[in-house]
Parts: C-alpha cells; structure tokens; sequence
C-alpha cells in the first residue's frame, strides 16, 4: 500500500501535487515514485462523519490532504497511504490521484 | 502614489438571485453605482479591470463593449480574495504611467447553489484532481484543519473565534446590505451546526450574487472630492510554495513594504477591512499586517478589541455577515474602507483618517497563496 509522490530526477525532492519544475534545484525532469506511511498533522470531520487530515511524509515534507478510512485517526498517528479506495479494518489514508500522475518515466 | 478612488458601489447581495440576475448583470449594476458614486459617466472612463470566477466564455473586453467603454487601459485579474488589491496595485501603475486617468475595478459572480457546487469542484486542477474525488465541497474542510492548526499553535479556543464572528454581525446590523443582520450571540455561535470540526456555520462565509466596484482616478481629477488617496498597494504571491502550515499569509512579506511606503505605522490605522474567508485567516492576517502585535495575547486582543467594537474591523459585517460574492470577496472590503474614508458609511460610520484592505484567496492544495494589502488616506 504506497501513495504516488513526484519526485526530481537531479535532487531527488518529493512532490504532491505535481510541479513543472522543481523549487529547489530547478530541474524540470520528474519520477514518479511511492510513498508508503504518513503522520497525522491535523484532522476535521464533517457531520456525516466523514474524517480528513493532512498527512505528513517526503523528503522535503510533502502533506497530502487524505480521507481517513477504515478507522479514525488522531494527530501524531502514522498510518498507511493509498491512491485507492480499498476496504480495510485498519485506518488509512486515501489520497485521490485524478490525472496528475501522467507524463512521468 | 497620485491616485485616489473617488466613488464605489456595490450590486446589492442575494442568496436567492432572481431568474434575471446575471454575472453581467450584477457587474454592471455595481459599475453604475461607483460611477454615479464618483459624479462620472461612462464616457469619463479610460480604464477598467474586472475579475470574476463566472464572466466565461466572455473577459474583460466583452463586458467593456456591452458596457461602451473606450479605453486605452484594461485589466482580467483571476485571483477571487485577492484580485481587488490585484488590480487596484495594477491601475494605481497605469495611471502614474499615463495609460489611464479614469479607471473603474470591478468584480462580481452570480453565484446560486449550482455556480458554487461547479466553482469549488473544479476550482484548480489540483482541487478537481485530488479534493473533489474525496469527496470535500469546498474549502471548509481545508480551512477546518488551518483553523486547528492555529487553536493549537495559539492556544485559541472557538469563542475566540466566536467573538469575531459576533463582532462582525454586529456592524451588520448597522449596514442594510448585509445579508445576515439579526444579531448573533456567542451562544448562538457555539451551539450552531457543525460544517466541518471545529468550523461551524457561522465560520464559514455564505455564498451570494453580487458585484462591486470602485473608481479610481489620478489625484489631478480629484482635487475638491471626498476621496481615499491610495498611499501604499503591495502583494505577495506563493510565498512559500504550499509547503507551510498556512497560519503566515504572504501578507507577512508585503505588509512592512507597505507600513514603509505609506510612512505610517499599523497603529495609525482607524478602519480595516480584512478578508474574512474564515475567522481564523482574519487573525493570521491581523498578525502578519502588525495590527496584532508580536508577543501579544492573542485570545486577549480579540477580546478588547474586536469583540468590543473598538477597532474598526469588518464594519460592513464583513463577508461572514455581509456575504461573499464571489471573487468580489477581496472589492467588498475595499469599497467598505471607500465608503468609511469618505464619509459614506451611514450609521456605521467611524472617524477615520487611515485606512487598511486585505486581500488573500487562491486556495492552491490546502490554502490561500495570494495575498496583498492597500493603505488608503480620507483627503479631499
């Protein structure tokens, strides 16, 4: 279970959502690659219970704004990051993807 | 700076625009206004901006036909919160450039339920990509956990929040062309529905049609009239690339270039008028312009003074009580200053000399990336 992140061919830099060009080296030449876990650094929960977060991971820090399924979750709990809708007992954090993964090698 | 805004209007805000409303319509209306507001005529005017999510398939030089504008100067700003501090800094230019002598800004967006819906699904392709899909429906969630971020960091509690949004209903009252007027208790505010934890109905801005705008014209043109002389007008975009945790506005990079560039201090200030999306990007602001000191009790200033009326804030009610037209949300709160500056501000009208407007808005991923602030003087 692994969340897409975009990631610089120079410097190795993780983005999401995607850059055209990398704000620290400059590079407009990108990878995707995958993330595994996060942490939790706030939440909100909407009246039909529905929980988000923003969920912290990368290199520099990447957060993803994720809907908590499965579980609830507090601030400072890691748990598993996914681009799918999947069943689980566990708390994860899915992180829709849309389009924004095409274009890279 | 030689430009000064001699007259603003605003298309009177609905939640329930009637079958005739258009964004056209409402845009126009509010031209019409600041005009008459200003003692011109279309034929004075030389230039005009205008800024709108609903304006498509037609831009700027559309509604300057429909409107019979001739112009040497025009403008399409896209920035919502922002883009009256956009186009106010951009038209300020032009006219010391000698581009334009008479200038009208406007913005405005029919904005029914559907509009909504439509405008935050897809508001950027990040939005449409990666937030709709969750589902969210809008902001209110992203700003939900802003605002927790900031209860945490502070030490803020929701009747901190509370007491501004009370604050801002009570200007309301005095200011027929709010939508919400009934006034609003903290209680009220506390035991109000939930929309997204710990964002209740009374954080959030109520969507409306409407428009405003304002006339601004070189300082030549404005010797004998009531006017709010444009002292400073700075902006800051993207300031740190999405990658914070968005309690600091670009405003914290801009503002001190303005309190230089208009030689006076936060503390000169006499009326305010701060994009108040949500109460929380109302103090993130009021700290990144100075107006909150550094080290200052945070929870203890909205207490003293902004619950208590005495600083002049938001006194149309704001967005929160006033309405949020679109991407007339950031031009509401500066013909709000407009109106105050010269004395046009009714039973609501406060002593004023000095005057601040705030713009912020763009909501990238998790929140806002424009941000700009204008320092506007009463003359005459």
């Amino acid at each position: 279970m692994s969340a897409y992140v975009q990631i610089c061919n120079r410097c190795e830099a993780n983005y999401f959502p995607k850059r055209l060009l990398c704000g620290l080296c400059g590079s407009t030449q990108f990878k995707a690659g995958s993330i595994d876990s996060g942490i939790v650094e706030s939440t909100t929960i909407l009246p039909d219970g529905t929980q988000l977060a923003t969920v912290v991971a990368g290199k520099p820090k990447v957060h993803f704004i994720a809907r908590i399924m499965g579980n609830t979750v507090q601030v400072g709990n890691s748990l598993s990051l996914t681009n799918e809708k999947i069943t689980s007992t566990e708390a994860v954090a899915f992180v829709p993807l849309g389009n924004q993964a095409r274009g890279e090698s | 700076m030689t430009a000064s805004i001699i007259g603003a209007g605003e298309s009177p805000y609905t939640r329930h625009p009637s079958t005739k409303a258009s964004t056209e319509t409402v845009i126009t209306d509010a031209v019409v206004r600041a005009l008459e507001n200003a003692g011109l005529t279309p034929e004075d005017v030389d230039g005009f901006a205008v800024s709108s999510f609903t304006l498509e398939p037609d831009h700027a030089i559309d509604l300057a036909w429909k409107l019979g504008l001739r112009l040497s100067w025009l403008m399409q700003d896209t920035n919502g919160g922002a883009s009256a501090g956009a186009m106010l800094q951009h038209a300020v230019h032009a006219i010391e450039a000698g581009d334009a002598s008479v200038v009208v800004l406007a913005a405005g967006d029919f904005m029914d339920k559907i509009a909504f819906e439509q405008l935050v699904a897809r508001y950027n392709r990040a939005t449409e990509d990666h937030l709709s899909p969750l589902p969210m429906g809008g902001p209110n969630a992203l700003f939900a956990m802003l605002t927790a971020r900031q209860m945490e960091k502070f030490g803020l509690t929701r009747e901190d929040y509370g007491r501004i949004a009370v604050a801002q209903r009570r200007w309301a009252t005095a200011n027929p062309e709010a939508v919400y007027r009934t006034p609003l208790s903290l209680k009220d505010y506390i035991q109000a529905p939930m929309v997204a934890e710990p964002l209740c109905r009374f954080d959030c801005v109520p969507p409306v049609t409407g428009a405003d705008a304002v006339v601004l014209v070189a300082d030549e043109l404005a010797r004998g009239k009531r006017r709010a002389k444009v002292m400073a007008v700075t902006a800051s975009y993207n300031s740190e690339n999405q990658s914070g945790d968005g309690l600091q506005t670009g405003l914290a990079d801009c503002s001190p270039i303005a309190w230089e560039r208009a030689g006076i201090t936060p503390g000169d200030i006499d009326v305010l008028a701060v994009y108040d999306d949500y109460p929380a990007m109302v103090v993130a602001q009021l700290i990144d312009m100075g107006i909150i000191p550094k080290e200052a009790d945070i929870s203890d200033f909205i207490r003293k003074r902004i619950y208590s009326g005495d600083l002049a804030i938001n006194t149309s009610g704001g967005q929160l009580s006033a309405g949020q037209a679109g991407s007339a949300g950031g031009m509401h709160g500066l013909v709000e200053v407009v109106r105050q500056l010269r004395g046009d501000a009714g039973s609501r009208q406060v002593a004023a000399k000095f005057g601040v407007v705030s713009g912020y808005g763009m909501v990238l991923y998790r929140y806002g990336a424009c941000a700009n602030m204008a320092v506007l003087e009463a003359a005459e």
